[in-house]
């Protein structure tokens, strides 16, 4: 087999991956891992080579066995076997936690069979890991066999794209198995087989290809031995909900001295409620963070104020802290971010989250605020954060959070476009930034070393021979307001000469100048993540000795309600025109049958969007 | 002279753990201000040294607490050791003191590397109060190195107040350095026991690459080095030939092959006419053999794998590579030997004064006669015999002779050689929309992604990237396909498509752009003080042949005047014709002299602003 017709991009194909897990007598998780993978193309070479990762500290997981080896077609009588000897593995320290056993296959061409088989001892039965069933090349049988002894019920997430073609559960004695834990009876064996499964391929607009992707996911939930009393581990989102609360969350919640120091510090007498949450707000956002994100905090809110930088769970809480100490309601709210992937509710996993972010109640008015940096506005979630539902951690009954986006990408721009009789042009350009547009060139103006440099790249490169004279920002250091750029310029590319014609081409701000999407299909949504709304105004005087002849003609094109688009001009009284577009994405989120006609309405406007201005030279 | 001396030792020097002692004018744009960096290397011998290291960053505000973390590399022949930090607040008041123990010690992970031992050290003190300003100070032993360490000074959004690297030797013990971009001379002194070379810098703003200037600008980094050292094995860097010695005995005794694999490839190569053929069939069976893995462990990372072990593995990295196609040579008599080079568009040139370790990447020279050399890159399992791609062109290398190393320049390619030759036919219909068939050659460098794109993406990922090379909007593509030669360094891109609309109608005018496709964009920004040398690439040809056939009754009014632009460094002509209801445009860029210095900016600039105003320039049609 040089080929899988069943899909002509893989350049390999796992003939088989095999995963099976069980407690020995002591309590330690053993995973199997056993699987073939055919090389079919050059590109799928690189399968020869191999990286397994695990959390060694303190010896929590090791490589118990591993054997691995080169299957090539050989005379054709017997197969020519090349396996790996004991020193061709190589482990390596990553850092004080992980590390990993590296190695290379010898001899690995096209149409070779690379087997690998490796046990993994993990000290403790929590390590059991999900099982992905779908992989970036095709599987043509995956099978995960877990041997779950009665004492240990683990909670299962099985998220499908794809049917199981074997899914059987059995129960398994201690005399079947003996180095399985037995506990007088032995437990439950489950199979969950699934074949030819298709290659999970990234596209563009996608939040997380793991939402897609087959997978099996574990977690813990009860523990009863025999003579000892049940510890439950998991039950649901209410229970769940109360422990964490409990735990350290709780602690990291209860009121301090410092917080009421802070309050007095921020928040002028008398300050009405929602100016003193935007002044703790913008407090906490402004101190240092580590940027990493996560729902447990990295250290306690207490050190964030004075200096440590935390992480996203650290600042929240702190945040919290602070609001409440101020007297209104906050609550943490547990996030799953857009990269993390969805939360399945029906399974209440907490490591399904990754972050947390605040909710704000005043009066019957709700916020959610995302402390994350100093670019945050108040009231505005961090694009990350855009994903579907939170858990909020309050007090009574579990409740969800939308974390639908509240702002979208907004910009507006004008520019005004003053040709001379040298067939120069002279230019303003305004930009006024908002939502989701104000945040990331806020980052990357702060960041730049060079900021006339950039502006040239952002706003004149489109411009044909634009030059920068001058620029100002307003806004900058001001997260909750508009960001706004004016530059000046001037260019002796716009206007060209055509007898006794001008031309010029209608130059607009974030213009669509090709379809973004170029592949006739697809298989997931296109997912923008928040609202777009683009508005673009020229304005353009005629050169002396000139008058505009004809205008661009109108467009006008729609998605339903969900997208739509308006090019018009208009002739001014001095000769000149204005022309104006509008490009309005009111959905964050296409399905794939939106796909073709989105696909189609990109192409009308970016057709659109290709118009020139003809000035006639007039008799004076 | 002396009280003069003595009366400047007074002054106190600035206490640079106060960030309120910064000049001023060091913290414009900038996010932070290297304060003090001492580095101090003691040489001890072949081989050994130690480094200790003092620097003091001052951070300005969130964006700069990068620049004081410490962040330190290292491998087998070197260990950090006492490393300590303090954190002070704008006062200069202690907060926080750090140890070993605060410190993470990591792998150092490098992509595309799957197996390496370099490692690094990672310390950070923050605050939230700025500014602030962190200390450290550490200790690096060496039990093994080439050059000296480097002296790297590209800071980022950092400016450098005050920073000094000095190098302590034995007296009589030779040191050589150079910059890579240029900086101050040492100051030297010597006394019985000891002798010192001082760089310092002081008071300078970063600042970023001016446009189009070449990426090796962006490092500047300090080379060092003495001419006796030990690298496990013992060497010296007297000359260029003394350093290929020892090279060369790492290469030694290293290209036996099995007995089976010598028949074999000697009865492959039987029948081939001459050297040149024996080398192209020997280098398609390497190729065919063999895969890249990138690996750097220990002498590992300097020293070849043995031919034997890689002919059963059948993979490598560029040594082990490289090491093999030499064997598989010497197995039918043919003389080969490797040259050392620094690979890829970005990095600066050898120094040729003297001798040192600046190389990255290892490729094959193969002497065919008297006259002809062949140089291969035996890390590619698809280069055509003999192509070595951009990235490796155009430097100097070192060969690695059994009697020693010799720099020789591996040869650059000339416009000629690197070619896009473009065809297209269009019909316009009378509404504007049109039909167009594209024909485009590439050969040379502008080849070179094709080859990628063809053999290194998946068919879905190719298939977009040929779609991007026709792009245009308001397209529908029947047909496109890519070919690359195998043979040769050539590759072509075929395809049909319909525009919705390529001509608008104006006033009772069609207007159309007869350049469809080659728009490249310069970015050429006027420069007020040009000080970075220019550097377009490297030298090449296009050519656009455009037909378009037009709607009857409509005649270009007036018809364009054509474009002749002739420089040293390159040229530009356009020309426009029309007859019997045919359009004709035809446009060729040619750069020949892609390295200009820094004066000509000005000349470059208005050349490229030319090319892109004409390159969108529209032609208007009217009724006859």
């Amino acid at each position: 087999m040089r080929d899988f017709p069943a899909d002509t991009l893989a350049s390999a194909v796992y003939l088989a991956d095999h995963g099976e897990v069980y407690i020995t007598t002591d309590f330690k998780l053993r995973f199997t891992r056993h699987f073939r993978i055919k090389v079919l193309d050059e590109r799928g070479l690189e399968y020869g080579d191999f990286r397994i990762t695990y959390y060694s500290k303190d010896g929590a997981q090791r490589i118990h066995e591993i054997r691995a080896q080169t299957i090539n077609p050989g005379d054709g009588r017997r197969p020519d076997i090349k396996r790996l000897g004991r020193r061709d593995f190589r482990t390596e320290n990553i850092d004080d936690r992980y590390s990993s056993t590296v190695f290379t296959l010898p001899d690995v061409q096209p149409g070779s069979v690379l087997e690998v088989e490796y046990t993994m001892i993990s000290d403790t039965p929590f390590f059991l890991s999900d099982w992905a069933f779908q992989k970036e090349i095709p599987v043509m049988y995956s099978q995960f066999r877990a041997f779950l002894p009665n004492p240990l019920t683990y909670s299962r997430v099985f998220q499908a794209a794809l049917p199981l073609a074997v899914q059987d559960v059995s129960t398994y004695y201690a005399t079947d198995r003996r180095d399985i834990y037995l506990d007088g009876l032995g437990g439950q064996v489950y199979t969950w087989g699934m074949e030819d499964v298709p290659a999970l391929r990234d596209e563009p607009f996608v939040a997380a290809l793991d939402n897609h992707r087959s997978v099996m996911r574990f977690q813990l939930a009860r523990v009863a031995f025999a003579g000892s009393p049940a510890r439950t581990i998991l039950t649901d989102w209410n229970s769940l909900k109360e422990d964490v609360l409990k735990g350290d969350m709780g602690r990291h919640l209860r009121p301090r001295r410092e917080w009421r120091d802070v309050v007095r510090q921020v928040v002028p007498e008398g300050a009405a409620d929602e100016l003193k949450a935007r002044l703790l707000f913008r407090h906490v956002a402004d101190l240092p963070g580590n940027n990493r994100l996560s729902f447990v905090a990295d250290t306690d809110p207490e050190n964030v104020l004075t200096g440590t930088p935390g992480n996203s769970a650290s600042k929240a809480l702190l945040l919290v802290g602070l609001l409440r100490e101020a007297g209104l309601e906050a609550n943490p709210v547990l996030v799953s971010t857009r990269s993390n992937g969805l939360v399945r509710w029906e399974y209440p996993l907490i490591n399904q989250f990754n972050h947390m972010v605040v909710e704000l109640k005043i009066g019957n008015k709700d916020w959610l605020l995302d402390p994350l940096d100093a670019y945050q506005p108040f009231g505005v979630l961090s694009f990350q954060s855009l994903n579907d539902k939170g858990l909020a951690m309050a007090p009574g009954p579990y409740r969800l959070v939308s974390l639908e986006p509240t702002e979208g990408i907004r910009i507006r721009s004008q520019m005004n476009l003053a040709p001379d009789s040298t067939l120069g042009v002279t230019g303003t350009l305004q930009f006024l930034l908002d939502g989701y547009a104000a945040v990331g060139v806020r980052r990357t103006l702060k960041q730049a070393t060079d900021q006339d440099q950039y502006i040239h790249e952002q706003y004149l490169s489109d411009i044909p021979g634009a030059v920068r004279l001058s620029h100002s920002i307003t806004g900058l250091d001001h997260a909750d307001s508009t960001l706004m750029v004016m530059v000046d310029f001037r260019s002796d590319q716009l206007l060209q000469d055509a007898g006794d014609l001008l031309l010029m081409d209608v130059v607009l701000f974030n213009r669509v100048k090709a379809n973004p999407f170029l592949r006739p299909n697809r298989r997931f949504p296109v997912d923008f993540g928040t609202t777009q709304d683009y508005q673009f105004v020229l304005n353009v005087t005629p050169p002396a000795g000139f008058e505009l002849e004809t205008l661009p003609p109108p467009a006008r094109t729609s998605l339903r309600q969900d997208a739509q688009f308006l090019m018009q001009a208009v002739r001014t009284p001095d000769r000149g025109a204005v022309i104006s577009s509008q490009l309005r994405f009111r959905k964050p989120v296409y399905s794939t049958s939106d796909y073709a006609p989105l696909r189609e309405f990109y192409d009308r406007v970016a057709t659109a969007h290709q118009s020139q201005l003809l000035f006639k030279r007039v008799e004076p | 002279m002396i009280l003069i001396l003595l009366w400047a030792l007074a002054i106190d020097p600035p206490d640079f753990r106060i960030a309120r002692s910064i000049p001023a004018e060091l913290t414009h744009n900038v996010d932070a201000v290297l304060r003090h960096h001492n580095q101090v290397f003691t040489h001890r011998g072949a081989g050994q040294g130690t480094m200790t290291v003092t620097r003091v960053v001052t951070v300005l505000n969130a964006d700069g607490r990068q620049y004081a973390d410490l962040v330190h590399h290292y491998n087998a022949f070197s260990s950090v050791r006492d490393i300590s930090g303090t954190l002070y607040d704008a006062d200069g008041k202690v907060l926080r003191r750090l140890r070993n123990r605060d410190i993470i010690d990591r792998k150092a992970f490098d992509s595309g590397t799957l197996m390496s031992d370099i490692r690094l050290k990672h310390g950070s003190a923050r605050h939230t109060v700025y500014p602030y300003t962190v200390e450290w100070t550490y200790e690096v032993r060496y039990t093994g190195f080439v050059d000296f360490p480097y002296w790297n000074t590209t800071y980022g959004r950092m400016a450098l107040e005050w920073a000094r690297y000095e190098v302590v030797t034995q007296p009589g013990t030779p040191v050589q350095w150079a910059w890579t971009n240029g900086g101050p001379e040492p100051e030297i002194s010597r006394d019985e026991r000891k002798e010192q070379h001082v760089w310092t810098l002081r008071n300078r703003l970063p600042r970023d690459l001016q446009p189009l200037s070449s990426g090796a600008l962006a490092r500047s980094y300090l080379v060092v080095n003495s001419p006796l050292f030990r690298m496990q094995e013992a060497g010296t860097l007297d000359s260029w030939q003394a350093f290929g010695t020892w090279s060369h005995r790492l290469w030694l005794d290293r290209q036996t092959l099995p007995a089976e694999e010598i028949a074999q490839v000697r009865s492959m190569t039987a029948t081939a006419a001459d050297t040149r053929e024996k080398v192209a069939i020997i280098y398609r069976y390497m190729q065919s053999q063999t895969r890249y893995v990138s690996i750097q462990l220990g002498l590992g990372g300097w020293q070849t794998e043995t031919a034997a072990a890689t002919s059963v593995s059948k993979y490598g990295d560029c040594k082990a590579l490289t090491n093999y196609m030499m064997a598989l040579l010497k197995a039918v008599g043919i003389d080969s030997h490797p040259v050392l080079i620094n690979r890829g568009h970005d990095e600066s040139d050898l120094f040729t004064g003297f001798a040192h370790n600046r190389f990255n990447h290892v490729i094959l020279q193969v002497r065919l006669d008297d006259v002809e050399t062949m140089y291969l890159e035996c890390t590619s399992k698809t280069y055509p015999p003999g192509y070595l791609g951009s990235d490796n062109a155009a430097r100097q290398g070192l060969l690695i002779l059994p009697d020693g190393g010799r720099l020789v320049t591996i040869p650059d390619a000339a416009a000629e050689q690197n070619r896009q030759t473009r065809v297209i036919d269009l019909e316009v219909s009378n509404l504007g929309s049109a039909t167009a068939t594209v024909d485009t050659r590439y050969t040379g460098f502008q080849h070179e992604r094709f080859r990628y794109i063809q053999h290194e993406l998946n068919a879905r990922d190719r298939d977009m990237a040929i779609r991007n090379q026709v792009a245009v909007p308001g397209q529908t593509i029947t047909a496109i396909g890519l070919e690359v030669d195998p043979a040769t360094d050539q590759a072509r891109i075929q395809a049909r498509f319909g525009i919705s609309r390529f001509g608008s109608w104006a006033g009772g005018r069609l207007i159309l752009a007869p350049n469809l496709l080659e728009r490249p964009k310069f970015s050429t920004p006027p420069v007020e003080n040009r000080v970075d040398p220019i550097d377009l690439g490297y030298a090449y040809e296009d050519t656009d042949t455009v037909r378009i056939r037009i709607p009857e009754g409509l005649r270009p009014d007036p018809l364009p005047e054509p474009i002749r632009l002739e420089t040293d460094f390159g040229s530009y002509t356009v020309d426009y014709a029309f007859e019997n209801g045919l359009f004709l445009f035809v446009r060729r860029l040619r750069i020949d002299r892609y390295r200009l210095e820094a004066e000509r900016y000005a000349d470059v600039r208005a050349f490229l602003t030319a090319v892109t105003t004409t390159d969108s320039r529209r032609v208007v049609f009217v009724r006859n």
